[in-house]
């Protein structure tokens, strides 16, 4: 069994405790640079359990609950690449490149269900040829099935479905995707402190060697110390990095989801045209979501769901599932994505869903903080990976990744209060 | 319970302005516990967790509680919501209290309690893992539970500190005897959990856990067939079939915490059908 454990002696100290002001805590390291990641979505947490595998000393701090914000709402797709084979074939290679790492590293939070892209009309199936060449290209596997074994494998779908292509998409559970990730962390020494806000920064002059967060468990302020800190905040990482005076040009793009009260289908059911609004059905758990829209959104608490949305997605969704404009709907929600822009003009869908990190001591003159936007769950190790490499070239260390080798602690490993001490964990509430 | 889409033609949805009630405080907190009133004015088709985000976001960044899938899934936003254990991302506000009225959240009982109003769900986890049918946990987990701790926190006879086993994991021990596929704990003791003090004899029947299971999993049902299996002495056989069948292999009990990295029992990929790509 390949080994998780790193060779460091992990030693966090508390230094001094200082009443009235808080704890004033040091994380300190014995060999390698000690790490902060803000943000246990599916980003940071891939990025504490690749820099904890390199052996650096490293600490999660999340604001809430790990997974509680675009990730825990995402579309759970576990993507092939189909959907972007035709525009963008290098993030088509990078999902089925990943897609077959996770089904490897963590196939116990994966449903190997795969997925179908369906012609409805005569406007897809002329799209049918660039789509396969697209695949193709991206090494993404493909079969062209008839109209008559579409309705076979998927006996709900829109009887006037011309023809369909499988391709190997699959389906996670984002909370214990994350979780798997956590845990792992964890298992490796990794302090993962959830309900842990970031109010500032720990700052030398412009640069930053910490950050200043408030517990929501303890009801205190703390400073936490460290060589770099890595903000993976996702759509807030705009406003993080504007408390330390960096800039991200995260553009938070919202997209509406609606889960219908049961499963309409197998397999990830996708319509074959250039991707848009409510083209695609997942089936996850006992429900089967219906995304998704794209619009630019300020407010992200909670992240607005308007009506008009819901009512869209269903009628698109029973374009490909007639069943979907009769099934209750369970729940409707949105979620932010994090995108990267120069151009805030758009309504996010034609920017990149590809990702991006910020040394802002090389952009902003701020040194110690690095940060990363953009992207996609299914992507997140490769994000990781790469910010890991950026790590290791800003702490002059060449220590290979190992992520894409080593499985994943199953979820229920994962634990909220593993970051504090024993005593207390037994208390119920009043 | 389920949220409903506003529909073309019908009236447009009102809001509701109403005193929110909150339980805040923690173990770990200076004040130990306390409630606190929020007056709110929103939409009546928001979910109780999307007002406790519009709380947050608006009024108290220092709440704490639980989310993440938002339908209904994830199994992490279960809370007492008047007294009764709701899952509260598919419970709207509408359904819950009136105009001028008051809304009570609290945290899920029977589980440590963290901060405010989170709980945490770790002993479940530990007993499911324990007893439910090995990787099955996770490859569809079992007759659909959500692992929320709803169940636990309804059960009048207590949480894991009263040692009792709990009924989601009698349900996923239920389910580990029915399939054939063994649990964390392997078959013998598995056997010795569920027929000894703290088992399925510790249940009162007052189905108070199927009452609030969001999942439908109806745990008091799968105790009284473990019963009515004991009793006959069919859950010896059941047990003893499956081990030599060599399942027992599988799920064979760790020595220790599983190590980091996962038994390959845990790493079962999960098949709902579909031709796994």
């Amino acid at each position: 069994m390949p080994r998780v454990g790193v060779d460091t002696d992990i030693d966090v100290r508390l230094i001094q405790s200082t009443p009235g002001r808080g704890l004033v805590q040091v994380v300190g390291s014995s060999h390698l640079e000690s790490i902060i990641v803000m943000g246990a979505g599916s980003t940071g947490a891939a990025i504490a359990h690749d820099l904890a595998l390199r052996g650096y000393l490293v600490t999660l701090v999340e604001r809430g609950e790990i997974a509680s914000g675009t990730t825990g709402r995402n579309h759970a797709l576990l993507h092939s690449g189909g959907r972007y084979a035709v525009k963008d074939p290098e993030a088509a290679q990078e999902c089925m490149r990943e897609n077959q790492i996770l089904r490897r590293i963590c196939p116990g939070v994966i449903e190997q269900v795969g997925g179908l892209f369906v012609a409805i009309d005569e406007e897809d199936e002329a799209y049918l040829v660039s789509f396969l060449v697209g695949c193709a290209e991206s090494g993404i596997p493909t079969e062209v099935i008839g109209r008559e074994e579409a309705l076979r494998l998927e006996p709900e779908l829109n009887p006037a479905v011309r023809l369909a292509v499988k391709v190997p998409d699959g389906v996670f559970d984002p909370f214990r995707l994350v979780a798997s990730f956590v845990a792992t962390a964890q298992a490796n020494g990794v302090r993962v402190l959830p309900f842990c806000r970031v109010v500032g920064f720990v700052q030398d002059g412009r640069g930053v060697s910490g950050v200043r967060v408030v517990s929501d468990i303890r009801g205190s302020a703390m400073e936490l110390k460290a060589d770099l800190v890595i903000n993976a905040t996702g759509p807030w990482g705009g406003k993080v990095a504007e408390m330390a005076g960096a800039r991200v040009p995260v553009m938070p793009s919202a997209g509406v989801m609606v889960a219908l009260d049961r499963r309409l289908s197998r397999r990830v059911v996708n319509r074959l045209r250039k991707p848009g609004d409510g083209d695609i059905i997942v089936p996850q758990r006992a429900t089967s979501l219906i995304g998704t829209t794209s619009w630019t959104v300020d407010e992200l608490e909670p992240v607005p769901v308007p009506r008009d949305h819901i009512i869209r997605m269903v009628e698109e969704g029973a374009r490909l599932i007639p069943a979907a404009r009769h099934t209750p709907i369970k729940a409707s929600f949105s979620s932010a994505r994090p995108l990267i822009s120069g151009n805030l003009e758009s309504d996010g869908r034609e920017v990149s869903r590809g990702f991006q990190t910020f040394d802002h001591g090389a952009r902003d003159g701020i040194p110690g903080l690095v940060s990363v936007s953009g992207g996609k769950t299914t992507t997140s190790r490769a994000m990781a990976e790469h910010v890991g490499n950026l790590i290791g070239r800003l702490t002059g260390r060449d220590i290979p990744c190992r992520t894409a080798e080593v499985p994943l602690a199953p979820y229920y490993q994962y634990r909220l209060l593993g970051g504090l001490p024993e005593a207390r964990r037994e208390a119920v509430a009043p | 319970m389920t949220k409903q889409a506003w529909k073309p033609g019908a009236p447009a949805l009102e809001t509701l302005s109403f005193t929110v009630r909150l339980r805040r405080g923690g173990p770990w907190r200076p004040l130990r516990h306390r409630w606190q009133n929020f007056a709110v004015t929103v939409p009546a088709d928001y979910t109780v967790v999307e007002l406790l985000e519009s709380i947050k976001g608006h009024q108290d960044p220092s709440l704490a509680f639980r989310h993440s899938c938002h339908h209904g899934s994830c199994g992490t936003c279960a809370m007492k919501v008047n007294g009764l254990e709701r899952l509260t991302c598919v419970t709207t506000v509408a359904d819950v209290v009136k105009e001028g009225g008051h809304l009570e959240v609290e945290p899920l009982g029977h589980l440590p309690w963290v901060s405010d109003l989170v709980a945490d769900a770790a002993p479940l986890f530990d007993n499911l893992e324990a007893l439910g049918p090995g990787h099955v946990r996770m490859n569809g987990i079992f007759a659909g539970c959500i692992e929320c701790g709803a169940c636990i926190s309804a059960c009048p006879i207590g949480g894991p500190r009263s040692g009792y086993v709990g009924p989601a994991p009698l349900a996923a021990a239920r389910d580990a005897l029915v399939t054939g596929q063994a649990p964390g704990l392997g078959w013998g003791l598995l056997l010795e959990r569920v027929d000894g003090n703290h088992g399925v004899w510790q249940c009162h029947t007052a189905f108070e856990c199927s009452r609030a299971c969001p999942a439908d999993v109806d745990p008091a049902g799968a105790i009284i067939q473990l019963r009515q299996l004991l009793a006959s002495g069919q859950a010896k056989s059941l047990a003893g079939l499956a081990m030599s069948r060599g399942s027992a292999a599988i799920g064979a009990p760790a020595a220790g915490p599983a190590p980091a990295g996962g038994a390959p029992h845990d790493h079962r990929p999960r098949r709902e059908g579909g031709e796994g790509w």
